[in-house]
Formats: structure tokens, C-alpha cells, sequence
């Protein structure tokens, strides 16, 4: 059975209306970037800068502080003394309760219900979950003096420098071996990091690059008894290469940075996929590529919409991780068999024939799937954090100069992309291939890696080190078997398929076929 | 191979707009449900049949019709038996009228509940009980002439909102009356009265306390104890007649208290009276009135000389029920089994609270035993966990 676009090129008759569609599939794309540059106009002119909640009222120290000590109390089970602390909780609470409430109703339904609970474990001499209750206030308490909650706007109060002192609070319990309480802080850290990060990666890169690493490194440390003791000194560095970052200032090429950090990678996936859809005449593959990353455009702007009108991006978090985990993994699987084919199709002879066979049929309805997929992912996998990114910085600049950045950034990577293509397209074939082949293969590993790393944030991996193992951020090389042993597959793969391929074609020139081009084997 | 493209593409169109669809998808499930449930409990209009919802209630009208003659008769022991009847009778069809009608079921609920109380009391109000009944009796014929209610869900957050806002009120002005009662017993040296009205008063406040919270000082100058208090001269409110009362046998004093409390409560009064209410004000309310239950109720530090913790206690929970009631539509459309399950477990407590009372009244604080405030703490517990589910709705 024909596939649907094959009908349109095959017919010559039509080349005319091929050529309208040829036109719209490259129209549809830029209409996409022309959306987003919109809508982050709109995200700018409603994100103004909301006034910075962080308490430096001394009885919320205080109560922080005698919260502590009425912990320290109930570990030691003397209920009595622990009463009488928590009677000084409850008399601040009957006082700041309906300050806090015209701040952020959640936060103090929050504090309320944790008050409510240590008050009836305490009545009821059930130290244990009088304890726990209590170290969920003491939590809660300090993310209200930090500013790290939502407040009844809708805005999320955390700041860089508000995160960087909850780092120091979790290298402080690092300090005096509490390991559980020290994981319990650098897994919520883990889940805040998505407000703050955009503040990191506008100014370095590597600072954000090695923060994300470290944030699973600490949490794998303190997940093992032998290895707490290396946990510290993640946390101190860590908080070295945050600290100056801490009230940064940005200018509009920050902003324009963004998009070009983020989106070099996707712009490469789909750069290649485009000029090969080019090279193979193939106007069907054009649009199914073109359209699978304006799906994914749309999709980034639309989970933008609703981290910047609906939930904080704290709150967006975990499905952050995990999109992003999720479409690296899978954007890796496919990128490994696009790098395979172009390497196999370098050979110009071996491409020519495949033109003439197969002309039109030559991109089948699997393989269609398959790059839609692919450009879908790698649009997906950086766009979202993105457009986070672009939301956090809205209310540290001028309107004008974030909206001039991001039209700049995405400017320059429009450029990119079609010098990228046409030039592609102009080159002989073997060059073109055999370096975008490298170039995929890569992604392919960056992006396994990276993902991996991603699901590790996100929980769905257990976080683990091992310290004999290189990093290298570059390549998304973290010191874990999780991500390095997928990696060290996939190279072990290309090599075998390589010098398989080399003694294949001594001994005789035989074509080997691992994996089919032909049509009529699908 | 190639008809792979043919299934694959809304695959992929499919995938794509799942992450945009999957709410409204819900809410459509959500919205379609109280209307499954209703069609086979609705009347047939052309055969004029009764459905199952209508023939119950025609038999607790009728129910209901024979309490009234009691009551007119002051036959207190048939009233009683008749209070727990009718009851039963209620309990035996209530889930379905929640689900369907829910309006209608508040109102009937809030009549209902007097009325078997008052079969457990010692002595028997027939004033206010022939009130109930009649009221009963509007509430019944208005679920037996019921049409299905329908709105989307923000229209029944807003007529949530308006019916609480009519208890809220309600509250507020008896409040200001029954202080002012007390305010005289007390001015008038009547202790021994005064201490009769005092928790009388009390309940009026503490069913709606989060909201008297809203105005600044007003709830520290009617509510403060003197714990909560930096400086005793600046002391007032109930609290401090509680003390004189109770502690130093003496109103020496308490005249310019208790006109101040007069005066504040009445200052209440008008001020809810303008108070805009939103949907998660209210419903942060029940959380918050469930809470305070626990804080300072449970621990009997709220009455430290009276010991009418019991009666702050049962207020609260009162308080919170009052919410649910008027939140049930909303929760009738996102999540009907909550609506189960809080039904029960305020059921479950007012039962236990209905235990500890005697002479018509709460018993003191500290007559209840370690073991009677464990079962009350894990009923507020369990129940404030139910409650704090409620937040889906908005």
C-alpha cells in the first residue's frame, strides 16, 4: 500500500503542488519560532518583578530555633520539655498565623495542619511522629523564611541566594553526620532546583552543568553509609560556584544565550534530519520532520503557559526531569540507528543506487515515525527547559531586552540552521555524512547520558557513584554505571558494527545488510 | 510494513495532544457521572411514579408528621423515640440524596441533626424542637419536589460559597446576641448565670473562628487567652471573664469586659456581614477550624478554667461540617466517594462526642479519661486527613 506523501512525489504531474507543500513544510517551522518569540513577549509584559518575601523577622529565627531544639528534645524522648517548647510554637503561631495567611494560604494551611498533627502525637505521647511532624514544621518554617514557597499570587518566592543557603544548611547537617535529614534537604533541593537553575545556566554553563551533577552525586553519597562522608565536600564546592552567581544582573545577550545553549543540540538533530530529507528528495520526510518539531515547539510553549500562569516551576520540578530523562533515552535509541544509517550510506555509490531503487519509496512509513519522533524529542528534551529558563530571568530584566535577547538567540540559531542545510546540501555526499554521522553519534551518547542523569534527578533511577569511573560533562559522562554502561554499549556497538563492516568489505566486498533499507523487507 | 504510517500518525497526533487533553477528558468523565446516578433514582413524570429518593422521603414526612403531634402533645418519650426513627430513616437513603440532590441534602441534614439529638438529651426543648420539625418538614417537601441540580464546577463553588456565607452571617448575629446575654448575667453579679451562658456564647464564635481571624486584632481582643497575651494589662475578651468566673470566683472588675465584648462582637457582626468569601478561603476554613480542634481544644488549653473545651471542641467540628455541607455539589462532581467517606467520619465523631455529654451538657475537660482524648484526637486526625483532600475542588 502506498504511503499518503509518497503518492504526491511520486506522481510527477503534481511536482507543482509538491513544491507548495516543500514550501509550507519550511513556512510551518518558522511560523513555530514565530510563536514562541510571541509568547515570550507576552510572558515578559506579565511577569513583573514580584517583591522578595524573604523573613528577616527575628521571632521567625526564633522559632525556627526553638523548633530545633524541641527536636533535639524529642529524639532524647523527654515529652514534658518538649512540651513546654512547643507551647512557645503555638503561642508565635496564634500571633504570625494571619500574616503568613495573607502571604500564601497554603503555606500557612501548611504550617497549620503540621501544628495540628505535633499537637495530637504529643497529646497522645507518640514521640516518634511527634518528632517527624516536627521536622516537617521546622522544614516548612524555614522555607517560609527563605521565601521558598508560592505565594496566594501564585508566585514562587525562591531566589538563588535563598537556594545557596539551604545548601549551607544541608552541608551544616553534612557537618554533624544527620545523613537522613542532609538527603532529606538535597532531595527537596533536587525538586527546587528548577527555580534557580535558570539563574545558574544564563551565567555558566559549566557552574550549571556541574550543579546538576553534584545534586545527584550528594544524594547517591548520603544514600550509602561508606560513602556519606564524601557528601560534604560536593556541598562545599557546590555552594563555591554558586555564590557568585548570587545576585547577578543580566543584559540582553544573557537572554540570547539561552536559546543558543539549549538550542544547539535539537538544532543539530533536526538540522541533519532536514538535509537528509534534502538529499533523499524526499518531501514526506521534510514534513514529517518539520512537523514533529513544530509538535514539540508547541508543546514547550504550552507547558510554558502553564508553569508560568498555573504552577510554579518548583511544583513543574520532577515532570521536568522526567520529560526531559525520557525523550534523551528514546532521542538516543533512534539518534544510534540515524547515526549507523548515515555512516552505512556515506559510500556514493552505495547512495546513488539507494536513490534509484528506492527513490520515492525510500523513506517508508516506520522510518517516517521515526524521524517525527526524533525531531519531536530533540525539540522537546531542551525547549522545555528553555522556556523555564526564559520565565525565571522575565522578572530580573527589562521587557524589551529579554524579548530583543530572545528574538537574537533564536535569530542566530535560524541562521545556523539553513546555512546548515544549505550547505549540507551542496557538499559532496561522503564528507556530509561521514562528519554528521559522528556529529549524531555524539548526541547519541550525550543524550543517553544526560537522560539517564535526568530519571536519576526525577527518582525513577537510584542515584549511585562510583568514584572510579570518569566525568566528563561535555559528553554527559557522570561517575554512575547507570548512565556509563549504556554509553560504554553503544560504543562497543559501533565499533563491532565498524570493523565488522571493514573485514566485511575486505573479504570480498560483500554488502552486508544488518539493517535494511530496502522497502520491500519492511 | 506500510500501513504502519496509516495507524501510526494518529498515533503520534494522539501522544502529542494527551499531555492538552488529559484534564478536560476528566472533567467530562467527572461532570457525567451525578447524572448516571440520578436517572435511576429520578421520577418518571408520565407515569407519575415515585422514584426510590422520593418514597423514602414521602415516608419521613410522614415520620415527621407524627413527631410534630408529639411535640404538640409534649410527649417527651415518644418525641425521643421518634427523633432516633426518623433518623434511621434518613441514614437509610441519605448517600443517594447527597449524590443527587445535594442542596436539598443540607438543608434536610441541618434539621435533621437537631432533631436526633435531641432524642439522646435529658429534658426535651419542644419550643425549639416544633421550629426544627416545621423547618424538617420544608426541607422534605422541597427534596420531594427536587430537580437535578446542574452547573459547571465554578458555578458551584460560587453558590458554595453564597450558602456559607448565609451560616457564616447567621453565626455572627447570634453571636453578638448570646454575648450580650451573658454580658448581662455578668455585669448583673449573677455568676452561677453567667457561667451557663458563657459556652452558650463560645460555640457562636468558635464555629466560625478563621474567619473572625480575618479582622486584624478583633480576634485576639474577643479570644486571646492569657498565654497567647505578651502583656496581661492588655488582656480582654471572653477569656478573662472565663477566669473571673471560674478561677478567681469574683466579677470584680469584668463590667468594662464585658461591655468591650459586646461591642467587639457586634463589630463582628457587621464586619462579616461585608467580608467577601472565596472558595479557598472557605475551604481553608474547614482545615483550619478541624486544626484548631487539635491545637488548643484537645489539649484543654483553650478553657483552662472552665474546662468547656468540649463544647469549643464540638463547635469547631461543627464549623467544619458547615463547609462540607455547602462544598458538596463541588465535590458530588470531582470526587463523590470524599463525600462518602467525610459524610461517615463526621458521623463517626459527632456519635463519639454525643458520649461525653450529660445534664444536656458537654462534661468538663478533665473529667474525660486518657484514653477517651486518644479516640477523639484520632477521629480529628482521621478526619482532618479527609478534609485536607478537599482542596481538589477549587
Amino acid at each position: 500500500m502506498p504511503s499518503l506523501f509518497s503518492c504526491i512525489t511520486k506522481d510527477k504531474g503534481v511536482q507543482g503542488m509538491a513544491i507548495v507543500s516543500r514550501l509550507f513544510a519550511g513556512r510551518a517551522f518558522m511560523a513555530a519560532c514565530a510563536v514562541v518569540l510571541l509568547l515570550s513577549l507576552l510572558f515578559a509584559s506579565n511577569c513583573l518583578p514580584s517583591a522578595r518575601a524573604a523573613s528577616s523577622d527575628p521571632a521567625m529565627s526564633n522559632v525556627i530555633s526553638i523548633t530545633e531544639e524541641m527536636l533535639t528534645i524529642l529524639a532524647n524522648g523527654e515529652q514534658q520539655q518538649a512540651v513546654d517548647k512547643f507551647a512557645l510554637v503555638k503561642k508565635w503561631w496564634t500571633q504570625n498565623k494571619s500574616a503568613v495567611k495573607q502571604r500564601s494560604l497554603s503555606m500557612s494551611l501548611e504550617i497549620d495542619r503540621q501544628i495540628a498533627a505535633i499537637s495530637l502525637a504529643m497529646l497522645n505521647q507518640d514521640s516518634q511522629r511527634a518528632a517527624e511532624e516536627a521536622g516537617a514544621l521546622q522544614f516548612s518554617l524555614r522555607n517560609y523564611a527563605d521565601g521558598a514557597y508560592t505565594d496566594n499570587n501564585g508566585k514562587q518566592q525562591m531566589t538563588l541566594s535563598a537556594y545557596v543557603m539551604k545548601l549551607r544548611q544541608a552541608a551544616d547537617l553534612m557537618r554533624g553526620e544527620r545523613w537522613q535529614e542532609a538527603q532529606q534537604e538535597i532531595k527537596l533541593l533536587q525538586r527546587q532546583w528548577l527555580s534557580v537553575e535558570g539563574d545558574v545556566v544564563s551565567q555558566s554553563q559549566t557552574v550549571y552543568n556541574h550543579a546538576e551533577r553534584d545534586l545527584v552525586l550528594m544524594d547517591a553519597y548520603l544514600n550509602n553509609a561508606e560513602q556519606q562522608g564524601q557528601a560534604l565536600s560536593v556541598a562545599e564546592r557546590m555552594i563555591e560556584s554558586l555564590v557568585p552567581l548570587v545576585d547577578a544582573h543580566y543584559s540582553w545577550w544573557d537572554a540570547a544565550l539561552i536559546p543558543l545553549r539549549e538550542g544547539i543540540e535539537a538544532l543539530l538533530v533536526v538540522g541533519t534530519l532536514l538535509m537528509y530529507a534534502r538529499k533523499s528528495n524526499s518531501l514526506s520526510a521534510k514534513r514529517w520532520v518539520a512537523g514533529g518539531a513544530s509538535a514539540g515547539l508547541l508543546l514547550c510553549v504550552a507547558v510554558g503557559f502553564v508553569v508560568a500562569f498555573v504552577l510554579s516551576s518548583g511544583a513543574f520540578g520532577r515532570n521536568n526531569s522526567l520529560i526531559n530523562g525520557w525523550t534523551g533515552v528514546l532521542a538516543s535509541a533512534l539518534l544510534l540507528y540515524v547515526s549507523y544509517w548515515l555512516h552505512r550510506n556515506a559510500d556514493v555509490k552505495r547512495w546513488n543506487r539507494f536513490l534509484q531503487t528506492s527513490s520515492d519509496k525510500a523513506i517508508t512509513g516506520g522510518r517516517m515515525i521515526s524521524l517525527s519522533l526524533l525531531a519531536f524529542f530533540a525539540i522537546v528534551r531542551e525547549g522545555l527547559e528553555t522556556v523555564i529558563f526564559l520565565i525565571g530571568m522575565a522578572g530580573k530584566m527589562p521587557a524589551g531586552e529579554l524579548v530583543g535577547g530572545i528574538a537574537a538567540g533564536f535569530g542566530i540559531l535560524a541562521v545556523c540552521a539553513v546555512v546548515m542545510i544549505k550547505l549540507g546540501s551542496k557538499l559532496p555526499i561522503r564528507p556530509v555524512f561521514l562528519v554528521s554521522s559522528v556529529i549524531v553519534f555524539y548526541l547519541t551518547i550525550k543524550f543517553m547520558g544526560s537522560g539517564i542523569h535526568s530519571l536519576q534527578m526525577a527518582g525513577v533511577i537510584p542515584a549511585a557513584s562510583h568514584d572510579y569511573l570518569p566525568e566528563f560533562s561535555a559528553l554527559s559522562l557522570y561517575s554512575s554505571w547507570y548512565s556509563t554502561l549504556p554509553q560504554l554499549l553503544f560504543v562497543l556497538l559501533a565499533i563491532s558494527v565498524l570493523v565488522y563492516r571493514k573485514f566485511a568489505a575486505g573479504n570480498g566486498g560483500k554488502k552486508i545488510n544488518l539493517f535494511k533499507t530496502n522497502p520491500e523487507v519492511h | 510494513m506500510k500501513s504502519y504510517v496509516k495507524w501510526a500518525s494518529p498515533l503520534l497526533a494522539a501522544a502529542l495532544v494527551l499531555g492538552a487533553c488529559g484534564k478536560s477528558g476528566e472533567d467530562q468523565q467527572a461532570t457525567t457521572t451525578p447524572t448516571q446516578q440520578a436517572s435511576g433514582t429520578l421520577a418518571n413524570a408520565d407515569t407519575g411514579a415515585l422514584s426510590p429518593i422520593q418514597e423514602s422521603t414521602v415516608k419521613l414526612q410522614e415520620e415527621t408528621k407524627l413527631l410534630q403531634e408529639a411535640i404538640e402533645k409534649q410527649d417527651a418519650e415518644a418525641v425521643k423515640r421518634l427523633g432516633k426513627s426518623i433518623n434511621d430513616a434518613w441514614l437509610a437513603y441519605e448517600n443517594s440524596v447527597r449524590q443527587t440532590f445535594p442542596l436539598e441534602y443540607t438543608e434536610v441534614e441541618k434539621y435533621e441533626m437537631p432533631i436526633f439529638s435531641a432524642s439522646a438529651y435529658d429534658k426535651v426543648d419542644f419550643a425549639a424542637l416544633k421550629v426544627t420539625a416545621e423547618k424538617l418538614q420544608g426541607a422534605l417537601t422541597a427534596l420531594l419536589n427536587a430537580k437535578e441540580s446542574t452547573g459547571n464546577a465554578s458555578e458551584l463553588l460560587t453558590k458554595a460559597v453564597a450558602n456559607y456565607k448565609v451560616y457564616v452571617v447567621e453565626q455572627a448575629e447570634q453571636l453578638a446576641s448570646q454575648t450580650k446575654v451573658f454580658a448581662e448575667a455578668v455585669k448583673a453579679g449573677d455568676a452561677e448565670k453567667a457561667k451557663l451562658e458563657y459556652p452558650k456564647a463560645r460555640v457562636f464564635f468558635e464555629n466560625i473562628e478563621p474567619i473572625a481571624e480575618s479582622f486584624g486584632d478583633l480576634d485576639p481582643r474577643i479570644d486571646a487567652r492569657l498565654a497567647d497575651v505578651e502583656d496581661e494589662s492588655e488582656w480582654s475578651g471572653f477569656h478573662i471573664i472565663e477566669k473571673a468566673l471560674w478561677m478567681d470566683n469574683t466579677l470584680e472588675g469584668m463590667d468594662a469586659y464585658a461591655d468591650q465584648l459586646v461591642k467587639d462582637t457586634e463589630e463582628l457582626r457587621d464586619k462579616i456581614k461585608t467580608v467577601e468569601l472565596a472558595p479557598d478561603m472557605m475551604v481553608a476554613g474547614a482545615m483550619e477550624l478541624l486544626n484548631e480542634a487539635a491545637i488548643s481544644k484537645i489539649t484543654g488549653e483553650e478553657e483552662i478554667y472552665s474546662h468547656t473545651d468540649l463544647v469549643d471542641f464540638a463547635a469547631n467540628v461543627d464549623g467544619s461540617k458547615q463547609v462540607y455541607l455547602a462544598i458538596i455539589p463541588a465535590l458530588n462532581e470531582k470526587n463523590p466517594d470524599l463525600a462518602d467517606s467525610l459524610d461517615k467520619q463526621f458521623l463517626a465523631i459527632e456519635q463519639t462526642l454525643a458520649g461525653h455529654r450529660t445534664n444536656d451538657q458537654y462534661i468538663s475537660y478533665d473529667k474525660l479519661t486518657t484514653d477517651q482524648i486518644r479516640t477523639i484526637s484520632d477521629q480529628i486526625s482521621q478526619l482532618s486527613n479527609l478534609m485536607s483532600q478537599t482542596a481538589s475542588i477549587l
